[in-house]
């Protein structure tokens, strides 16, 4: 487990993993499981911030049959998705991952300064090609 | 571990008063005073844990919702018993504890605090979620509030603590008499009210050494 996590006592993180599944494009209800990405023209939803709390990223898990780009993002508050890493590889019948040591330490957090500077602080994830299964574990600061 | 704690210590959960000692407690709107006849642990322990969705004859708890405040039945006290106890989520929930249903527990004039699953992040041995209840019908309640942007299946709740049996303490009047002799019924009546109000220096004389706790919200 993340040491993140595992010195929450003193940094107050829990452990989380991805809590929705869901397009925003094609209006799917979210909903909790695994991410099954939509393709290029999907922004699909991984993890939604609750109010008043901010998350880290602490292990990321991806599998594509096809080979296929993923793009992590955030959603600006004028609902244009901005990436907060550079662009990953799924290789074709190989499962990826990074972990945190491999993660730029982002903050997911709502800034609701009106668009388009605000974002909503939501991890999404966009895909090259439809059908990668992604797994994710948060720790969400409380 | 002190054998004997203040009622709020930080450390680790323990008996605020021992066997024979007294007990004054705040209780339906006036002081009562107490001898511990009896007290034994309630350990951590699954009879002590309870899912608020379950109770409530739900099968979630909605996303960013409420399950309204209810009774929470294994925190009932018979008459005679008072409870002494610490919790905390289980769960990603915050719990809003009501003691009596109508009296918010660790409010103040403008807010409620809640405790979450970061209680013990920070404060480990869950000591700012200290609760005592006494006897019937003084119940807590219990509300839970989901911060979650999704719906969760379980919101439990695990309790943990003391059990005490209390004897109400009769307070020895027979020397309060009047300059004939007789017992001076106006001057022990004053006493007896004085000792519901909590007067200290009534309470030293008439009761002796206690320890002060609230068992309800105030």
């Amino acid at each position: 487990m993340s040491y993140l996590i595992t010195q929450g006592r003193y940094t107050g993180l829990i452990a989380k993993s991805n809590n929705t599944a869901g397009n925003l494009v094609l209006g799917l209800l979210p909903g909790p499981g695994l991410v099954i990405t939509l393709g290029a023209a999907s922004v699909d939803i991984i993890h939604q911030v609750p109010i008043g709390r901010s998350f880290y990223i602490t292990k990321l898990l991806w599998y594509s049959a096809v080979a296929s780009t993923l793009l992590f993002e955030t959603l600006s508050n004028a609902a244009v998705a901005v990436p907060m890493f550079p662009l990953q590889n799924a290789i074709a019948g190989i499962p990826g991952g990074l972990g945190e040591d491999d993660l730029a330490n982002v903050e997911f957090m709502l800034n609701s300064v009106a668009a388009p500077n605000g974002w909503d602080g939501n991890l999404y994830v966009t895909s090259s090609v439809a059908g990668v299964v992604i797994s994710c574990e948060v720790a969400e600061k409380l | 571990m002190s054998e004997v704690g203040n009622i709020y210590d930080n450390g680790p959960i323990s008996l605020i008063a021992r066997i024979k000692d007294t007990i004054s407690v705040y209780t339906a709107k006036k002081w009562a005073h107490y001898q511990v006849a009896y007290a034994e642990p309630w350990p951590r322990s699954s009879p002590l844990r309870i899912d608020m969705v379950a109770l409530a004859g739900a099968t979630i708890i909605a996303a960013n919702g409420v399950i309204a405040k209810r009774l929470v039945p294994i925190l009932q006290a018979s008459d005679g018993e008072m409870i002494h106890f610490r919790f905390e989520p289980l769960d990603d929930v915050e719990g809003v504890v009501y003691e009596q249903a109508g009296t918010g527990k660790f409010n103040s004039r403008n807010t409620h605090a809640r405790v979450n699953m970061a209680t013990c992040l920070r404060d480990p041995y869950l000591a700012t979620t200290t609760i005592f209840a006494m006897g019937y019908q003084r119940d807590i309640n219990l509300e839970v509030q989901n911060p979650n942007p999704v719906p969760l299946f379980q919101a439990r709740f695990q309790f943990f603590g003391f059990r005490y049996v209390l004897d109400e303490i009769s307070p020895d009047l027979s020397s309060v008499v009047n300059q004939q002799g007789q017992p001076d019924k106006k001057k022990q009546d004053d006493i007896i009210r004085q000792l519901a109000a909590g007067d200290k220096a009534t309470v030293a004389q008439f009761i002796g050494p206690t320890t002060w706790l609230p068992a309800e919200g105030r």
